[in-house]
C-alpha cells in the first residue's frame, strides 16, 4: 500500500481543513471515488491503527485522523451512491447498555469505517434489544460491543446471550479495558480485540472467514 | 473570559475515577518509561486518554482541564522521581500559556503529543539516583540490616519485588549488582563511623557486616584506595585543617 499520497497523509496526520482540496486533486485528475476510498483513505486510516496498535501514537491523533477520514468520505458519498459503490461488508457497532463511554467504540467505528467496513453506530448505553433490532434491520456480519467499565461485563453477557437467543448469524467481537480473551470466549462471543487497531484484523479474519 | 472554565468542573464526583485510574497505572508508567520503553508509556497514557476523552468529548473546555491535569499529575510523579523540578515546572508553564489559546482539535492533539514525550524525557533524562517507592524500601531494608548476612531474595521479598525483576531494576538504576551494591553500602557505614567515632577497627568491621578486619580492610582498600586506618588518619589531618580556617576566617566576637 502507497502511503506517500497527499491525501493519504492529510488523513494519517489528521489535516481535516486539508481534506477538501486534496480530495478534489484526486477527482480532477480523474480518479474515480471508490478508487480513492481504496488507494487513498483506507491506506491512511490503516496506516493509523498500525501505528496506535505499536504504541506510536496517542488517542486524540488517532481520533483527529478519523475526523479527517470522515470528512472525505462524506465529500465522496454522493459519488459514491451515484455509482452504486457500498462497502462489501457491514458492522453494528455500540456500547453496552450502563456504559457511557464512547471513545474506545468511537475509535472501532473509525478503524472499521477505514477499512471500508459500512459502519452503523448505535452510540454508547445501548441496551441488548436495541442491539438485536439493529442486526435484525441492517443484518451485518459483524456486531461490535464495547465496555469501558467492569461494572458493565454483565450487561456484555446479556447482549450476546440476546443476539444469540435470536438466532441471528452475525459474528460478535468485544472490546474494552475490562474485556479479555477469556471472557470473550466464557460469554459466547466469536473474538476479542484488544484495541481499536487489533480490531480491524480481528474483522478481517472473522469476515475472510466467513467468506 | 476566562481560561480554564473546566477546572471548578473538575469537582465533580465522575472525574475522580479518571484520576485514581491514572494513580493506578502510575508506578507502572515510571516503570516503562525508566526502561525506557516510551510505547509502553504510551500505552498506559492511552488508556487514561480513553477515559479523559469519554468524559470530555462533547465539551472542549472539560477536555482541556482533564488534560491539564493529566499532564500535572504525571509532572507530579516525574519530580517525585527526582527529574529537574525547574525543567518539569519552566516547561508546565510554557505548555499552559499555549494550551489556553487552543481551539483546534488537531492543535490539542499536537500540544498533548508534544507536552507529554516532554514530559516522559524529563523523566528518562534524570540522572541523580532517586529511587522508586519499592526500590527505596529495599535500599532501606539493606541500610537497616548491614550488621548481620543479608541476602538479595531476602531484601527482594522484603520489598515485595521478585528477586530478579529487584537484580534488574537495581542494575538499570545503579548499574550495580546486588552484591556490589551492599558492600558499598557497607563501605559507607564504615566511613562514617571512621569519621565520626574512635572505634576500634574490629568493632566497626563488625557493625558493617565484614566478616573479620582482614576481609574489612581488604575491600576497603578496594574500594577507597587506603585501608581504614589510613582514611581515618587523614579524615581527622582534614578535620583539623577545616576547623583551624574556621577559627581564621571567622574569628571570636567580643
Amino acid at each position: 500500500m502507497n502511503e506517500d499520497h497527499p491525501l493519504t497523509q492529510a488523513i494519517i496526520a489528521g489535516r481535516r481543513k486539508d481534506i477538501p482540496a486534496l480530495v478534489q486533486q484526486c477527482l480532477d485528475a480523474g480518479e474515480k471515488a471508490a478508487d480513492i476510498v481504496e488507494n487513498r483513505l483506507v491506506p491512511g486510516m490503516m496506516a493509523v491503527g498500525e501505528k496506535f496498535k505499536r504504541n506510536e501514537i496517542f488517542v486524540p491523533e488517532m481520533l483527529i485522523a478519523g475526523r479527517a477520514m470522515k470528512e472525505a468520505l462524506k465529500l465522496l458519498e454522493s459519488r459514491l451512491v451515484a455509482a452504486g459503490v457500498k462497502p462489501e461488508h457491514r458492522a453494528v457497532i455500540g456500547t453496552v447498555e450502563g456504559d457511557l463511554h464512547d471513545i474506545g467504540k468511537n475509535l472501532v467505528a473509525m478503524m472499521w469505517k477505514g477499512a471500508n467496513i459500512d459502519v452503523i453506530d448505535l452510540g454508547a448505553n445501548v441496551p441488548p434489544m436495541k442491539f438485536v433490532e439493529a442486526v435484525k434491520e441492517h443484518k451485518p456480519e459483524l456486531l461490535g460491543l464495547s465496555a469501558l467499565l467492569t461494572t458493565t461485563m454483565p450487561a456484555m453477557r446479556d447482549t450476546v446471550k440476546a443476539v444469540r437467543d435470536a438466532g441471528l448469524p452475525v459474528k460478535v467481537v468485544i472490546g474494552g479495558a475490562p474485556i479479555t480473551r477469556e471472557f470473550a470466549r466464557e460469554i459466547g462471543a466469536d473474538a476479542y480485540a484488544q484495541d481499536a487497531g487489533n480490531a480491524v484484523d480481528v474483522a478481517m479474519a472473522l469476515l475472510q472467514g466467513k467468506a | 473570559m476566562n481560561d480554564f472554565p473546566a477546572i471548578p468542573l473538575l469537582e465533580h464526583r465522575p472525574y475522580d475515577r479518571i484520576r485514581e485510574l491514572y494513580l493506578l497505572q502510575e508506578p507502572m508508567l515510571l516503570a516503562a518509561i525508566r526502561r525506557g520503553d516510551r510505547g509502553e508509556a504510551r500505552r498506559i497514557i492511552n488508556h487514561v486518554l480513553v477515559h479523559i476523552f469519554s468524559a470530555g468529548e462533547e465539551r472542549s473546555d472539560l477536555l482541556k482541564g482533564l488534560l491539564l491535569e493529566l499532564v500535572v499529575m504525571i509532572s507530579r510523579a516525574a519530580i517525585e522521581a527526582g527529574a529537574m523540578q525547574s525543567e518539569v515546572l519552566g516547561m508546565n508553564f510554557q505548555f499552559l500559556t499555549e494550551l489556553s489559546g487552543i481551539n483546534d482539535d488537531e492543535d490539542l492533539a499536537a500540544w498533548l503529543r508534544k507536552t507529554l514525550e516532554h514530559v516522559i524525557s524529563t523523566i528518562e533524562k534524570q540522572e541523580d539516583f532517586t529511587p522508586p517507592i519499592l526500590l527505596g524500601k529495599a535500599l532501606d531494608f539493606m541500610r537497616r540490616n548491614l550488621h548481620r548476612d543479608i541476602s538479595r531474595d531476602e531484601t527482594a521479598r522484603h520489598a515485595g519485588i521478585s528477586p530478579s525483576h529487584f537484580s534488574r531494576l537495581l542494575k538499570a538504576r545503579t548499574g550495580r549488582s546486588f552484591t556490589e551494591l551492599l558492600r558499598q553500602c557497607r563501605v559507607d557505614l564504615a566511613c562514617d563511623f571512621l569519621r565520626r567515632t574512635e572505634k576500634p577497627l574490629v568493632e566497626i568491621a563488625d557493625v558493617c557486616g565484614f566478616c573479620d578486619q582482614a576481609y574489612f580492610t581488604r575491600v576497603f582498600q578496594d574500594m577507597k584506595g587506603v585501608t581504614p586506618r589510613h582514611f581515618r588518619a587523614a579524615n581527622k589531618r582534614e578535620h583539623e585543617i577545616t576547623k583551624q580556617t574556621h577559627r581564621i576566617t571567622r574569628p571570636n566576637r567580643r
